[in-house]
């Protein structure tokens, strides 16, 4: 019984070794997708902005398979994606598509943009990297490697469906971003009291954190890329403005000794380490010259009282409290028409207070810190004010964007950035910007100056 | 500066404007009711809005005019709360129709102002919601109907409270410009919660589809070890909990020596089924017989040779390719 039990089971090993011998056949036919981009991308989960990397710009991508004529290929051809700069580097933003042979002319289309600026759904045309590329035709079996590049240069054009360029052929992914998004060090020296902001690249004038235009409306998505260059760590004190020898007898507005009033003073007395106050745009400008530099641009303002990374305020989205920043400080006494929210923080001071007063109102770099870029006093800046839909701002990807149109004539309205002493905590905000002619000189409203860092 | 200029001026009427209602002279001091009132007069003159507010409520608990009601929207508006504002500004104006003359023209005028002004301030939220029965609140509060407007919903002036049903597949939602967290329930479904941060006369579309809760079924047999089958795959050793979605399925328990069990459930969101596998042994095997392995032997040579000639095994491909990113688009 027990041999022949085993004489069955070796019969029965040898049927299933003869019937089991399978063949594996080569992978049907398919395309990998591959995606590059030069733009700097989300950072992976749980990772920190080091003060060497790029401010992330995109994070959503949105992919679709489509006839010739703009139809879609199939009922789920369309896929959104969360992507991330480690993917890039590892070759993983890809996916794959599987046509049928006989097929030609199907195209992919690749849009590349913010998660936050999605709109019904939709994402936004002036803020995404959009391609559109032929696919080839392929074969039955074998696996066709292609690429799609998406350039940051070509944001906020939309894609050309009609006439799709074809894919590149294999895997080309060299994951290198594009030249001036990442910080680099100034390699020009800087004025005394000046700290090297690294430059980069940042969404200018985030519309989720603008009070709106006058016009009503949101401005056009536009990235500011910023050279390097060298900031005063402090608003221009009263000290400082009297040692250039340039004021006049009314430029800066002398303080008449009450509250509520101009900082500066002919001769030396308590306002020294105050920001100078009351000075015009022109006066304001031609110390900057005299020190090597000149006034800030609006871009360069932007970049670092949005903490490089378009945040709503230099330490981040959050409001402040009193202590955070040098705002709302109106002196209910004297301003009679102003109400509570003016003069909220009025019982930490009212006036201009010393440089680095508030707690939070901060930004460090490598190189040092800077300070009051959201509160205590207002600053005059470089650029003519014009609508940010204005020609002179460009459109998509610009590099050191500034706006003075030729023939500007000298009483053009000059623009205004951060908040003051005076303000409410929105007017804070690091896209705040009002227009102020050059020649108007208030009690709220300083400056600082830059100088280039190359 | 012209930005904080036409801020202080428009703050400014505002605060005249909101001046409250002074209502009758202070002869009548020991009436409640308007001592409240008068307190809550001083308190705006100090600008403590929320104090204000808080003292004009005790009046108006005690009795209701179209000035108190008037003096609490306006705190409303200036703490923020504009849902409620509008809703108390409507009210005023509603009461001082029905008791004529108890608003005089000038906060008759002011009242609609605001509300023309609250309007223009509130943000829309466009809901698809799936399925229309799910149970909606807005920041801990229920949805309230807009009187006169289908489909139409205000969020922040209903009490506290569970979210209820809207029983509609789309609708609309006034919220205050603020960040506000939408919750979503539906019983056998994962609950959804989102923050949104809507600004001033925003309009935002938000599509929500409800997801069942999977089922899990646990697998205990009376033989140790026997192997547990779900839907055909193979899902380890009994005992053992399995997740599936809601449906039909097929579990199957065998050992060898016994008896093979199966059993098709229907499983229903978030339940869980215990299902004992009473396995029986098999009768005395065939086994035993000589004739049996005499004849085996012969017919599984056979059986061997004839399918390895007529009968080749399927040949394999690798799955698709999906990426890096797990994908792919099948356009046969």
């Amino acid at each position: 019984m027990i041999a022949g039990r085993r004489a069955a089971l070796a019969a029965a090993a040898l049927s299933s070794a003869m019937a089991c011998s399978g063949r594996t056949l080569p992978a049907e036919g398919q395309l990998v997708v591959y995606i590059d981009t030069d733009a700097p991308l989300d950072l992976p989960q749980g990772a920190r902005l080091g003060p060497t990397d790029a401010a992330p710009l995109f994070d959503r991508l949105r992919v679709d398979i489509l006839e010739p004529d703009g139809t879609p290929a199939c009922a789920a051809c369309a896929q959104d994606f969360s992507v991330a700069r480690d993917q890039l580097a590892r070759g993983e933003i890809s996916f794959g598509v599987r046509p049928p042979f006989d097929v030609d002319g199907l195209v992919v289309r690749a849009r590349l943009f913010p998660g936050t600026r999605e709109r019904g759904g939709e994402p936004p045309a002036d803020a995404t990297i959009d391609r559109a590329m032929a696919l080839p035709r392929i074969e039955p079996e074998g696996v066709v490697e292609v690429t799609v590049p998406l350039p940051i240069a070509s944001v906020g054009v939309p894609a050309d469906l009609a006439n799709p360029d074809p894919v590149l052929a294999g895997r080309v992914v060299r994951a290198t971003l594009a030249d001036g998004l990442a910080p680099a060090p100034c390699t020009a020296e800087g004025d005394d009291g000046q700290v090297c902001v690294p430059g980069g690249a940042f969404w200018m004038s985030d519309p989720t954190i603008l009070l709106l235009e006058p016009s009503g409306t949101e401005p056009p998505a536009r990235i500011a890329v910023v050279s390097p260059f060298w900031m005063d760590a402090t608003e221009v004190t009263v000290d400082a403005f009297r040692r250039s020898k340039l004021a006049t007898s009314t430029d800066p507005r002398p303080t008449a000794g009450t509250r509520d009033d101009c900082t500066y003073t002919p001769s030396p007395g308590p306002n020294e380490t105050l920001p100078v106050t009351c000075i015009s745009w022109k006066l304001a400008a031609a110390y900057c010259a005299l020190h090597g530099g000149r006034l800030p641009t609006e871009a360069e303002f932007e970049l670092v009282a949005g903490g490089r990374t378009s945040q709503r305020y230099p330490w981040g989205a959050d409001d402040p409290v009193c202590s955070d920043a040098v705002y709302a400080r109106a002196d209910p006494g004297t301003q009679k028409e102003l109400v509570a929210e003016t003069g909220a923080c009025a019982g930490a001071g009212t006036d201009p207070a010393p440089a680095r007063s508030g707690e939070r109102d901060a930004v460090a770099l490598p190189g040092g810190n800077l300070f009051d870029l959201a509160g205590d006093v207002s600053e005059w800046a470089f650029d003519v004010f014009e609508d940010l839909g204005d020609a002179c701002w460009g459109r998509g990807l610009v590099r050191d964007p500034r706006c003075e149109p030729p023939g500007t004539p000298a009483s053009a309205p000059r623009t205004v950035r951060g908040g003051s002493w005076v303000s409410l905590a929105a007017e804070m905000r690091s896209t705040v910007r009002i227009s102020v002619d050059p020649s108007h000189a208030t009690h709220a409203l300083g400056f600082r100056c830059v100088r280039s860092g190359r | 500066m012209r930005a904080i200029v036409t801020l202080i001026v428009v703050v400014s009427l505002a605060a005249f404007a909101a001046r409250p209602a002074r209502g009758d002279d202070a002869d009548n001091a020991d009436d409640p009711a308007r001592a409240a009132f008068r307190e809550g007069a001083a308190l705006v003159d100090q600008s403590e809005w929320a104090s204000a507010l808080s003292a004009f409520e005790r009046s108006l608990a005690l009795r209701e005019h179209a000035l108190t009601l008037y003096n609490i929207g306006v705190c409303e508006r200036f703490l923020g709360r504009l849902t409620l504002a509008r809703e108390t500004l409507r009210r005023s104006l509603a009461r001082n129709e029905t008791a004529s003359g108890e608003m005089p023209a000038l906060f008759v005028d002011q009242a609609r102002a605001y509300l023309a002004e609250i309007e223009a301030k509130l943000a829309h939220l466009t809901i698809a919601l799936s399925p229309p029965s799910t149970r909606v609140a807005i920041d801990g509060r229920p949805l309230a109907a807009v009187e006169g407007a289908p489909g139409v919903f205000v969020a922040g002036v209903a009490e506290p409270g569970e979210g209820k049903p809207v029983d509609a597949p789309r609708f609309e939602v006034l919220v205050d410009p603020r960040s506000t967290v939408l919750t979503f329930t539906l019983e056998g479904h994962s609950t959804i919660e989102i923050r949104k941060d809507p600004t001033p006369g925003s309009h935002e579309e938000i599509p929500i589809s409800m997801t069942e809760q999977p089922a899990q079924i646990r697998i205990a047999s009376n033989v140790k070890g026997a192997i547990v089958h779900v839907d055909g795959a193979d899902v380890g050793l009994a005992p053992v909990i399995v997740s599936r979605p809601p449906g039909v399925r097929v579990v199957s328990v065998a050992m060898d020596g016994y008896v093979p069990y199966e059993s098709k459930i229907t499983l229903k969101p978030g339940q869980l089924v215990p299902l004992d596998a009473e396995l029986a042994r098999e009768k005395t095997p065939v086994t035993k017989k000589w004739w049996f392995w005499a004849g085996s032997v012969t017919a599984l040579v056979a059986v061997g040779v004839i399918t390895y000639f007529i009968v080749r095994p399927a040949p394999t491909r690798p799955d698709p390719n999906p990426g890096g990113l797990g994908w792919v688009a099948d356009v046969h």
